[in-house]
Protein backbone atom coordinates (compact mmCIF):
# COMPACT_ATOMS: atom_id res chain seq x y z
CA UNK A 1 0.00 0.00 0.00
CA UNK A 2 1.14 3.29 -0.83
CA UNK A 3 2.84 5.63 2.37
CA UNK A 4 -0.81 6.67 3.72
CA UNK A 5 -1.25 10.55 3.58
CA UNK A 6 -3.59 10.68 7.38
CA UNK A 7 -3.05 8.99 10.12
CA UNK A 8 -4.22 5.22 10.28
CA UNK A 9 -7.12 5.70 13.21
CA UNK A 10 -7.20 1.72 13.13
CA UNK A 11 -3.66 1.23 13.76
CA UNK A 12 -3.52 3.93 16.25
CA UNK A 13 -6.45 3.11 17.90
CA UNK A 14 -5.08 -0.49 18.91
CA UNK A 15 -3.66 -0.94 22.68
CA UNK A 16 -0.41 -1.05 22.04
CA UNK A 17 0.79 -4.55 22.95
CA UNK A 18 2.95 -3.67 26.30
CA UNK A 19 0.15 -2.23 27.37
CA UNK A 20 -1.56 -5.57 27.41
CA UNK A 21 1.25 -7.44 28.68
CA UNK A 22 1.03 -5.12 31.53
CA UNK A 23 -2.42 -5.72 31.99
CA UNK A 24 -2.35 -9.31 31.94
CA UNK A 25 0.42 -9.67 34.45
CA UNK A 26 -1.73 -7.38 36.67
CA UNK A 27 -4.25 -9.80 36.13
CA UNK A 28 -2.34 -12.85 36.85
CA UNK A 29 -0.83 -11.67 39.62
CA UNK A 30 -3.73 -9.68 41.55
CA UNK A 31 -0.95 -7.09 42.04
CA UNK A 32 0.90 -4.05 39.89
CA UNK A 33 3.90 -4.55 42.22
CA UNK A 34 4.02 -8.19 41.24
CA UNK A 35 3.31 -7.49 37.55
CA UNK A 36 5.77 -5.45 37.81
CA UNK A 37 8.55 -7.38 39.18
CA UNK A 38 7.70 -10.33 36.78
CA UNK A 39 8.10 -7.84 33.51
CA UNK A 40 10.99 -6.43 35.29
CA UNK A 41 9.88 -2.79 34.86
CA UNK A 42 8.92 -0.18 38.04
CA UNK A 43 5.28 -0.68 39.35
CA UNK A 44 5.13 3.13 37.85
CA UNK A 45 5.40 1.73 34.35
CA UNK A 46 2.92 -1.10 35.02
CA UNK A 47 0.08 1.56 36.74
CA UNK A 48 0.47 3.47 33.96
CA UNK A 49 -0.40 1.10 31.44
CA UNK A 50 -3.28 0.13 33.00
CA UNK A 51 -4.27 3.60 33.48
CA UNK A 52 -3.66 3.84 29.40
CA UNK A 53 -5.98 1.26 28.66
CA UNK A 54 -8.70 2.44 31.09
CA UNK A 55 -8.86 5.57 29.79
CA UNK B 1 -11.37 2.33 26.62
CA UNK B 2 -13.42 4.61 29.50
CA UNK B 3 -13.81 1.64 31.80
CA UNK B 4 -12.07 0.00 34.91
CA UNK B 5 -10.64 -2.51 34.22
CA UNK B 6 -9.48 -3.24 37.95
CA UNK B 7 -10.76 -2.91 40.93
CA UNK B 8 -8.31 -1.81 43.85
CA UNK B 9 -8.16 -2.60 46.89
CA UNK B 10 -5.00 -1.76 48.69
CA UNK B 11 -1.94 -3.32 47.22
CA UNK B 12 -4.69 -6.03 45.46
CA UNK B 13 -6.14 -5.40 42.23
CA UNK B 14 -9.20 -7.60 41.17
CA UNK B 15 -10.24 -7.82 37.35
CA UNK B 16 -13.84 -5.74 37.50
CA UNK B 17 -16.57 -7.97 34.71
CA UNK B 18 -15.01 -5.74 32.22
CA UNK B 19 -11.34 -6.46 32.93
CA UNK B 20 -12.62 -10.41 32.81
CA UNK B 21 -14.05 -10.03 29.57
CA UNK B 22 -11.25 -8.00 28.13
CA UNK B 23 -8.35 -10.69 29.69
CA UNK B 24 -10.24 -13.44 27.91
CA UNK B 25 -9.92 -11.71 24.80
CA UNK B 26 -6.32 -10.20 25.48
CA UNK B 27 -4.96 -13.95 26.15
CA UNK B 28 -6.26 -15.87 23.51
CA UNK B 29 -5.07 -12.78 20.91
CA UNK B 30 -1.40 -13.49 22.58
CA UNK B 31 -1.80 -16.87 22.77
CA UNK B 32 -1.99 -16.80 19.11
CA UNK B 33 0.62 -14.56 18.24
CA UNK B 34 2.85 -16.68 20.99
CA UNK B 35 2.10 -19.58 18.58
CA UNK B 36 3.01 -17.98 15.15
CA UNK B 37 6.24 -16.84 16.68
CA UNK B 38 6.90 -19.89 18.16
CA UNK B 39 6.41 -21.78 15.08
CA UNK B 40 8.44 -19.63 13.24
CA UNK B 41 11.53 -19.54 15.84
CA UNK B 42 11.99 -23.39 15.56
CA UNK B 43 12.30 -24.36 12.22
CA UNK B 44 12.73 -27.87 13.83
CA UNK B 45 9.32 -29.73 13.41
CA UNK B 46 7.21 -28.06 16.11
CA UNK B 47 5.62 -29.64 18.90
CA UNK B 48 1.50 -28.95 18.02
CA UNK B 49 -0.17 -26.73 19.78
CA UNK B 50 -4.04 -27.42 20.51
CA UNK B 51 -6.18 -24.54 22.51
CA UNK B 52 -8.94 -25.48 24.20
CA UNK B 53 -11.67 -22.73 24.96
CA UNK B 54 -14.23 -23.97 27.08
CA UNK B 55 -15.67 -23.27 30.20
CA UNK B 56 -14.90 -23.48 33.60
CA UNK B 57 -17.09 -26.14 34.11
CA UNK B 58 -16.30 -27.96 31.64
CA UNK B 59 -12.69 -27.80 31.89
CA UNK B 60 -12.61 -29.14 35.79
CA UNK B 61 -15.45 -31.51 35.44
CA UNK B 62 -14.86 -32.73 31.74
CA UNK B 63 -11.69 -32.24 30.65
CA UNK B 64 -9.70 -32.29 33.45
CA UNK B 65 -10.08 -36.17 34.42
CA UNK B 66 -9.39 -36.80 30.67
CA UNK B 67 -6.23 -34.85 30.48
CA UNK B 68 -3.51 -36.69 32.08
CA UNK B 69 -4.26 -39.62 30.02
CA UNK B 70 -4.16 -37.75 26.68
CA UNK B 71 -0.99 -35.91 27.38
CA UNK B 72 0.52 -39.62 28.55
CA UNK B 73 -0.95 -40.50 24.97
CA UNK B 74 0.10 -37.73 22.89
CA UNK B 75 3.26 -36.11 24.79
CA UNK B 76 3.64 -34.15 20.79
CA UNK B 77 0.63 -32.27 21.50
CA UNK B 78 1.25 -29.47 23.99
CA UNK B 79 -2.12 -28.32 25.41
CA UNK B 80 -3.43 -24.70 26.28
CA UNK B 81 -6.90 -24.60 28.23
CA UNK B 82 -8.44 -21.52 28.34
CA UNK B 83 -11.78 -21.51 30.13
CA UNK B 84 -13.89 -18.70 30.29
CA UNK B 85 -17.38 -17.62 30.61
CA UNK B 86 -17.14 -15.54 27.97
CA UNK B 87 -16.85 -17.19 24.63
CA UNK B 88 -20.43 -16.44 25.09
CA UNK B 89 -20.69 -13.19 24.46
CA UNK B 90 -22.18 -12.58 21.32
CA UNK B 91 -21.71 -9.90 19.07
CA UNK B 92 -24.38 -8.61 17.09
CA UNK B 93 -25.20 -10.83 14.17
CA UNK B 94 -25.04 -14.59 15.99
CA UNK B 95 -28.25 -15.58 15.16
CA UNK B 96 -27.86 -19.24 16.45
CA UNK B 97 -25.59 -21.49 18.28
CA UNK B 98 -25.01 -25.75 18.15
CA UNK B 99 -24.77 -27.70 21.15
CA UNK B 100 -22.51 -30.39 20.21
CA UNK B 101 -20.41 -31.04 16.96
CA UNK B 102 -21.41 -33.16 14.30
CA UNK B 103 -18.63 -35.81 12.76
CA UNK B 104 -17.04 -36.18 15.93
CA UNK B 105 -17.28 -36.52 19.49
CA UNK B 106 -21.48 -36.28 19.87
CA UNK B 107 -22.48 -39.50 19.63
CA UNK B 108 -19.94 -40.74 22.09
CA UNK B 109 -20.95 -38.50 24.77
CA UNK B 110 -22.70 -40.71 26.99
CA UNK B 111 -26.54 -39.59 27.29
CA UNK B 112 -25.74 -38.10 30.99
CA UNK B 113 -23.01 -35.82 29.40
CA UNK B 114 -25.35 -35.10 26.75
CA UNK B 115 -27.43 -33.73 28.80
CA UNK B 116 -25.77 -31.77 31.06
CA UNK B 117 -24.36 -30.24 27.73
CA UNK B 118 -27.68 -29.29 26.72
CA UNK B 119 -28.70 -28.25 30.43
CA UNK B 120 -25.07 -25.44 30.54
CA UNK B 121 -25.26 -24.57 27.00
CA UNK B 122 -29.32 -23.50 27.29
CA UNK B 123 -28.38 -21.69 30.76
CA UNK B 124 -25.33 -19.73 28.60
CA UNK B 125 -27.40 -18.98 25.80
CA UNK B 126 -30.09 -17.88 27.62
CA UNK B 127 -32.43 -17.07 25.10
CA UNK B 128 -29.93 -14.84 23.54
CA UNK B 129 -30.15 -16.56 20.10
CA UNK B 130 -31.53 -19.53 18.45
CA UNK B 131 -30.72 -23.16 19.78
CA UNK B 132 -30.05 -25.53 17.78
CA UNK B 133 -28.95 -29.20 19.52
CA UNK B 134 -26.89 -31.80 18.22
CA UNK B 135 -28.43 -34.89 18.84
CA UNK B 136 -26.84 -37.79 17.19
CA UNK B 137 -26.65 -41.20 19.17
CA UNK B 138 -25.29 -44.13 18.32
CA UNK B 139 -29.15 -46.06 18.18
CA UNK B 140 -32.29 -44.62 17.18
CA UNK B 141 -34.08 -45.08 20.95
CA UNK B 142 -31.33 -42.71 22.31
CA UNK B 143 -31.30 -40.13 19.28
CA UNK B 144 -35.64 -39.91 19.91
CA UNK B 145 -34.82 -39.36 23.65
CA UNK B 146 -31.92 -36.97 23.32
CA UNK B 147 -33.84 -34.56 20.61
CA UNK B 148 -36.93 -35.11 23.14
CA UNK B 149 -34.36 -33.55 25.49
CA UNK B 150 -33.33 -30.90 23.00
CA UNK B 151 -37.26 -29.60 22.49
CA UNK B 152 -37.58 -29.25 26.54
CA UNK B 153 -34.40 -26.92 27.03
CA UNK B 154 -35.69 -24.83 23.96
CA UNK B 155 -34.22 -26.47 21.05
CA UNK B 156 -35.77 -24.58 17.94
CA UNK B 157 -33.77 -26.98 15.41
CA UNK B 158 -32.18 -30.21 15.59
CA UNK B 159 -28.97 -31.94 13.43
CA UNK B 160 -29.00 -35.74 13.84
CA UNK B 161 -26.38 -37.88 11.90
CA UNK B 162 -27.97 -41.73 11.00
CA UNK B 163 -26.52 -43.97 13.41
CA UNK B 164 -23.53 -45.84 12.02
CA UNK B 165 -22.28 -42.54 10.14
CA UNK B 166 -19.50 -42.71 12.74
CA UNK B 167 -17.05 -45.11 11.76
CA UNK B 168 -19.26 -47.39 9.27
CA UNK B 169 -17.78 -50.39 7.08
CA UNK B 170 -17.73 -50.11 3.29
CA UNK B 171 -21.19 -51.63 3.11
CA UNK B 172 -22.55 -49.09 5.89
CA UNK B 173 -20.82 -46.52 4.08
CA UNK B 174 -22.55 -47.57 0.66
CA UNK B 175 -26.34 -47.68 2.38
CA UNK B 176 -25.30 -44.39 3.90
CA UNK B 177 -25.81 -42.40 0.32
CA UNK B 178 -28.43 -40.09 0.47
CA UNK B 179 -28.78 -40.01 4.27
CA UNK B 180 -26.45 -37.33 4.68
CA UNK B 181 -26.74 -34.72 7.97
CA UNK B 182 -30.45 -34.40 8.52
CA UNK B 183 -31.59 -31.04 9.58
CA UNK B 184 -35.09 -30.22 10.95
CA UNK B 185 -35.22 -26.76 9.86
CA UNK B 186 -38.75 -25.91 11.30
CA UNK B 187 -39.17 -25.15 15.03
CA UNK B 188 -40.00 -27.99 16.83
CA UNK B 189 -43.38 -27.68 18.33
CA UNK B 190 -43.32 -31.20 20.63
CA UNK B 191 -41.64 -34.23 18.69
CA UNK B 192 -45.42 -35.29 17.77
CA UNK B 193 -45.94 -38.53 16.07
CA UNK B 194 -45.50 -37.91 12.67
CA UNK B 195 -42.15 -36.55 13.18
CA UNK B 196 -41.27 -39.47 14.96
CA UNK B 197 -42.16 -41.99 12.05
CA UNK B 198 -40.39 -39.79 9.97
CA UNK B 199 -36.95 -39.64 12.33
CA UNK B 200 -37.28 -43.84 12.35
CA UNK B 201 -38.05 -44.27 8.61
CA UNK B 202 -34.66 -42.22 8.46
CA UNK B 203 -33.06 -44.05 11.06
CA UNK B 204 -34.58 -47.64 10.20
CA UNK B 205 -32.41 -48.55 6.96
CA UNK B 206 -29.53 -48.40 8.55
CA UNK B 207 -30.25 -50.78 12.11
CA UNK B 208 -28.31 -53.12 12.51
Amino acid sequence: MATPLEPDSTLLGMPSLSAIKAFLAAAKYRSFTGAASALCVTQAAVSKQVKELET
Amino acid sequence: MGTELFERTGRQVVLTPDGEMFRDAAQLSFTNILQATERLRKQTPVRQALTVCCTPAFASMWLQPRLPQHLEARPDVEITVLATQNFLSMDAGVHGLVLGSGTGQHPYLSETECNQLYAVGARRINGRCNLICQTSALNGEEVLRRSRRAESIGAVGLMVLPPYFEGPTVIKAAQLRGFGTGYVRKPLRGLNAAQEAVLRAALAPLAP
